[in-house]
């Protein structure tokens, strides 16, 4: 019994040392990893985005920059704050930019938007030189809305290729609104207490502020502060009430006239007539929107009435840093430096909330010295101050142009995106690429610091149980555009501060700015999975990439393997497991020749179902296909990757190639839609031997359609037509026709004695110039006014007539054959034209269920003009659409 | 005798093995019911839609009901407003949508009614859930903890005892036409479609006074606020038959925050 005793004593302790050693041996692996991991967020943290920074390099050198399509250097402007982006130039100057030719560099963030616009304007100018050559763009920091500014809104907007924004301003994220709020709140209560003691006939309604916490309290004592009373009496605390989320959504339902006119709809603009350098380059002020920022301050108003009703009348105690639970959020921080960045910030919202003795203990739990703590002007840490001033504390003191930056930025955020969310395709609102106005949109590329200390530090703030790694989508929202399929947003990790230029002296943002000089992230190439001669038959490859949200991914199909007429599909598999929430959106160029590109848009039948295209015939004059993928938020989400979170998705991708006979027009012959339709539907289109595969031209091809849904042709309508004249006769007056079907017109204007310069712009239905005419007139001094005549001529739409030859009814289960043909005139300044019908000039229909079914035909017309100054490519899509009434047949045969 | 036959030649048993085996038969029981509770948790989830709907997208309908308690001087401190997270769960009453912050919010499977409870102190949300109620009569403690103190911090910015609000209120029945029958303090109603239910709770200098609605009601809720005396509020609301369809995952900051202001994250990501 003792020898069993001891041996089992043994036995246990063996195990107990296995086991021991067994954790130890974990603990050792994480330990090493966490280590490592530690150490690389040490090092300054890593780049988080999909794709490669750096281009291709070799050896030591940093490749990247950009050429041409001539193979020259497309020229680049360089815009932000004196004295910013010095190890940057060293970059570009290293990858073959040289200053003052392809490499121009524009003064700004003054904070005068406008102004600095016009050098924007100027500067590309200069670099575009002679010829219309688009050219790239950097911004940092507020030059970032300039640059927005100069694209879109001056008279002739420049051709820019690239748009680099470097740490762009955004409305300012949630936490830094919070304190700014926070610091503002407590300021304007001194204000509201002085005014609360005026004689009633002293105390002012709508005064010119000049503080803005004097605006606040001015404004929520004399409007806010009523209205909130009676929202808890009505409202909040009523027998009938509780309809309200919060002051705003009662205040705009229950006092609309105030809501609308202070808030909704404020009317201040910038006061553009101060900006004598527009005025020279633009003949008219960009046109201003009605909703403007004084409403920013308006909501602030309100917002303070809220305040004061609980902090005044319900004797609430004003927010101390106690209660943010800040003490114990510092003690977590991770290193000195931070830990120094965000006591700084919060001592001065201490500061500014009137709590020194909380600064002061706040120094302590530090163990800082409380005078160096305290001694902000001395306090050598500019990020932090810049940070502070920027969001933290709003522009202080009774200059007007402090408060006005603040007001002009927001209001551009607010004004321009709409803008350019109406003028800019986006991922809800795709189409072709190629317009008559020339190049296709710019791609807009944002490079934004993730600075976590800000959110670190304020949990309670954010409302988020736990410190949230950034707040990436309020950056987004607040920011940037609708995102575009070629637009990329990349968060730097581990930046110091929220300040633009620290950015720039990082290695890894130069080679990123580099490399997205250069075109950003390079396509895969696809390769046929097995080799074969170029232009000799069928080739299949398929093959994986990833897809992430934040930017775009795309796979290569290179001349070599389109020689000849043949046809492309595409298909995408999404993966398996997704990110709730977000859809694979997929799309194709296809780039000729002729220096269009045409874009082609990959369907599926659901979030989850493969996405695929025939991207038709090239007819041998390809250059290239692009198929471009990339996540999108499903309608109805406003979701953002955070791309440091989430891991890349694989995407499956599967491409045939199929030559065709070079017989007749290039017409598209089938159309294979196997992403078409629902579970059930036997649209396999290709039956006959047109289809991916099958390696030779054959019948027509058969669509099979169960589902009325089911479509016969997957193109959209499209077309550039003129919209609108406008006409500038140089002396100051102007006009504008706006009737489309005007392309040849002859407009007079009387001029008094003096020098000229008219100009009547050919715009397009999507806002953009087709075509600019201009015009010197010369009338002698002295001499009796001139009346001059301008004649003007822009595309006309080609008169297209489109039918379709079929019968009205139909069986089911028996092929119904359609022939399209179509009639296109020569319109003037064409001189080219090529015709495509899509699904076929001849096509099939098998109807599985009787019904009611709509077969439509696309034609596509590409047509080029010629003027004497350029010419211009056009590509129209005519939907052509015929009832067919399908009946059950009696008997099967 | 052996831990397997704990039961002697004679039938003597072996208490210790016995207890072992009672224990590991509670334990396979749990993780049983566990991996039944998981598996009809993933059906329901398979079942559910893609897309932006919360819930099935199908007409499973169920009764809406909101709990409302509005106090005024339970949070102590004045919070910023529109800094404080704002309800994750919403009624956008011009889209009849009922709005949900987070996807695991709702509830899984199907229920008779769904309550949407929020207890807030000038618009700042104490407590919040989304309750489904499966079988009737169904109660709920309207004093029960928030577990305010561990939620919003430091015990200094809260005073749990200013919440008034209290007594039972039962779900009794549902009838087809969408009332509601409910019971509180000894009064049983029924709620019809679109009516609710109110009490104000004033703290009368110590003595806490239920008020019903009326002339009263007006008065004593203006001198409590004026007089910063504790009062809370609570109204019960029949939203009548709602489907399932109609519950979507979104942003439930207020519809009219100006653009410009940044929207809080809510419950973070």
């Amino acid at each position: 019994m003792s020898g069993w005793l001891r041996a089992f004593r043994w036995r246990r302790l063996v195990s107990l040392a296995c086991a021991v050693m067994v954790a130890l041996e974990v603990l050792a692996v994480n330990g090493g990893a966490a280590a490592l991991a530690g150490s690389r967020e040490d090092a300054g943290g890593e780049r988080t985005g999909g794709g490669r920074a750096g281009g291709e390099r070799a050896g030591g050198e940093r490749a990247g920059g950009s050429a041409g399509p001539g193979g020259g250097r497309v020229p680049l402007v360089y815009v932000g704050p004196e004295g910013s982006g010095g190890r940057l130039f060293e970059c570009l100057r290293s990858s073959g930019y040289a200053d003052g030719r392809d490499l121009l560099v524009v003064v700004g963030g003054e904070g005068d938007y406008v102004l600095e616009a016009a050098d924007v304007t100027a500067a590309v100018r200069q670099a575009q030189a002679a010829d219309d050559t688009r050219v790239d763009l950097i911004a940092v920091g507020p030059s970032s809305l300039a640059a927005r500014l100069a694209m879109l809104v001056m008279e002739a907007p420049i051709p820019v290729r690239t748009l680099i924004m470097v740490a762009p301003p955004n409305r300012g994220s949630f936490a830094a609104t919070a304190l700014r709020l926070a610091a503002q709140l407590e300021r304007q209560v001194a204000f509201r207490t002085a005014l609360g003691r005026l004689p009633a006939g002293e105390r002012p309604s709508d005064p010119e502020p000049l503080d803005e916490a004097a605006y606040l309290a001015t404004r929520a004592y004399s409007v806010y502060e009523p209205l909130v009373a009676r929202y808890y009496r009505d409202d909040k605390f009523s027998s009938e009430g509780g309809n309200y989320p919060d002051f705003l959504s009662w205040l705009a339902h229950k006092e609309k006239e105030l809501f609308g006119q202070a808030i909704a709809g404020a009317q201040a603009p910038p006061a553009i007539d101060r900006y004598p350098a527009l005025a020279e380059l633009a003949r008219r002020p960009p046109e201003i929107d009605e909703s403007l920022t004084r409403a920013f301050f308006e909501v602030e108003a309100a917002r303070a009435a809220e305040y004061n009703f609980a902090r005044l009348f319900q004797e609430k105690r004003p927010l101390t840093l106690k209660d943010l639970g800040l003490t114990e959020v510092l003690t977590k921080a991770k290193s000195g430096g931070l830990k120094r960045l965000v006591v700084d910030l919060l001592t001065r919202l201490a500061e500014s909330l009137g709590a020194r003795a909380l600064a002061e203990r706040l120094s302590q739990v530090e163990g800082l010295a409380a005078t160096k703590l305290l001694d902000f002007d001395a306090w050598a840490a500019p990020a932090a101050r810049l940070t502070a001033e920027e969001y933290v504390l709003p522009p202080a003191g009774g200059a007007a142009p402090g408060r006005g930056e603040v007001i002009l930025a927001n209001y551009f955020l607010k004004f321009w995106n709409e803008r350019e969310a109406a003028r800019r395709l986006t991922l809800e609102n795709l189409g072709d690429f190629a317009t008559a106005a020339g190049p296709p949109d710019p791609r807009y590329v944002t490079i934004a610091p993730n600075w976590p200390n800000l959110w670190a530090a304020l949990p309670a703030l954010t409302g988020a149980v736990k410190p949230l790694a950034n707040d990436l989508r309020t950056e987004l929202r607040s920011m940037s555009l609708p995102v575009r399929e070629n637009d990329s947003f990349i968060v730097v990790r581990g930046a110091p501060s929220a300040d633009p230029a620290s950015l720039l002296e990082r290695r890894d943002v130069q080679d990123l700015i580099l490399s997205e000089l250069g075109g950003g992230a390079r396509p895969k190439p696809v390769r046929p999975r097995d080799k074969v001669p170029a232009g000799a038959g069928t080739w299949k490859t398929e093959g994986k990439l990833e897809a992430v949200a934040n930017r775009p991914s795309y796979l290569e199909v290179q001349s070599d393997l389109l020689s000849g007429p043949g046809r492309l599909v595409v298909e995408l598999s999404p993966p398996s497991r997704r990110e709730p929430g977000l859809v694979l959106a997929a799309w194709a160029y296809a780039e000729s020749d002729d220096g269009t590109t045409e874009r082609i848009e990959l369907n599926g039948a659901g979030p989850a179902s493969p996405l695929s295209a025939d991207l038709g015939s090239f007819g041998g004059a390809c250059r290239r296909v692009l198929v471009g993928l990339r996540f999108k938020a499903e309608p109805g989400l406003e979701r953002v990757l955070d791309p440091g979170t989430k891991a890349p998705a694989q995407v499956v991708y599967r491409i045939t190639w199929v030559p065709e006979s070079a017989a007749g027009p290039a017409s598209d012959g089938g159309r294979g839609d196997p992403g078409d339709g629902a579970p059930g539907d036997s649209d396999t289109g290709g039956e006959g031997g047109n289809g991916p595969g099958t390696g030779k031209a054959g019948p027509p091809p058969t669509i099979a359609v169960i589902r009325r849904s089911k479509k016969t042709t997957h193109r959209v309508a499209r077309r550039t037509v003129h919209q609108k004249w406008e006409w500038d006769f140089g002396d100051g007056t102007g006009a504008e026709d706006l009737d489309p079907a005007h392309t040849d017109v002859t407009r007079s204007h009387t001029y008094a004695p003096g020098k000229y310069t008219a100009t009547a712009r050919s715009i397009n239905e999507a806002g953009a110039v087709i075509r600019q005419l201009t015009w010197e007139v010369t009338v002698p001094e002295g001499g009796d006014a001139l009346r001059r005549e301008f004649k003007a001529e822009t595309i006309r739409e080609p008169r297209v007539k489109i039918v379709i030859d079929g019968p009205k009814m139909w069986v089911t289960g028996k092929p119904a054959e359609f022939r399209v043909s179509a009639e296109v005139d020569d319109p003037p300044f064409s001189d080219g034209k090529t015709v495509s019908i899509d699904p076929g000039p001849v096509f099939s229909v098998v109807w599985a269920r009787p019904g009611t079914f709509e077969v439509a035909a696309a034609v596509t017309v590409r047509l080029s003009y010629r003027f004497p100054e350029r010419s211009v490519f056009v590509i129209d899509t005519y939907i052509e659409k015929v009832q067919v009434q399908v009946c059950a047949t009696a008997a099967t045969e | 005798m052996s831990f397997w036959f704990p039961y002697g030649p004679n039938g003597e048993g072996d208490p210790r093995s016995a207890a072992v085996r009672r224990t590991l038969a509670v334990v396979a029981v749990v993780i049983v019911a566990a991996v039944c509770l998981a598996a009809a948790w993933a059906v329901a989830a398979l079942s559910e839609g893609a897309g932006c709907r919360a819930g099935r997208p199908d007409s499973a309908r169920f009764l809406l009901l909101t709990i409302t308690e509005t106090d005024n001087r339970v949070l102590q401190a004045a919070i910023v407003p529109g800094l404080a997270p704002g309800p994750e769960v919403t009624i956008d009453a011009d889209r009849r949508r009922l709005v949900v912050a987070r996807r695991g919010l709702v509830p899984r499977g199907r229920y008779r009614a769904l309550v949407r409870y929020l207890a807030e102190d000038f618009d700042v949300p104490l407590g919040e859930g989304l309750l489904a109620v499966r079988r009737l009569p169904w109660r709920f403690d309207l004093g029960r903890s928030l577990g305010l103190s561990r939620r919003l911090g430091d015990l200094g910015s809260i005073d749990p005892s200013k919440r008034l609000v209290s007594g039972p209120l039962a779900l009794l029945s549902i009838e087809a036409a969408g009332a509601a029958v409910i019971e509180h303090l000894g009064n049983q109603l029924t709620l019809r479609p679109g009516e609710s239910y109110a009490r104000l709770w004033v703290n009368d200098g110590g003595t806490v006074r239920v008020i019903e609605p009326g002339d009263e009601w007006r008065r004593v809720m203006e001198e409590a606020l004026a007089g910063r005396v504790p009062v809370s509020r609570l109204i019960v609301a029949n939203h009548g038959w709602w489907t399932q369809g109609e519950m979507v995952v979104g942003d439930t900051a207020s519809p009219v925050r100006p653009c410009f202001m940044a929207s809080p994250s809510s419950g973070g990501e």
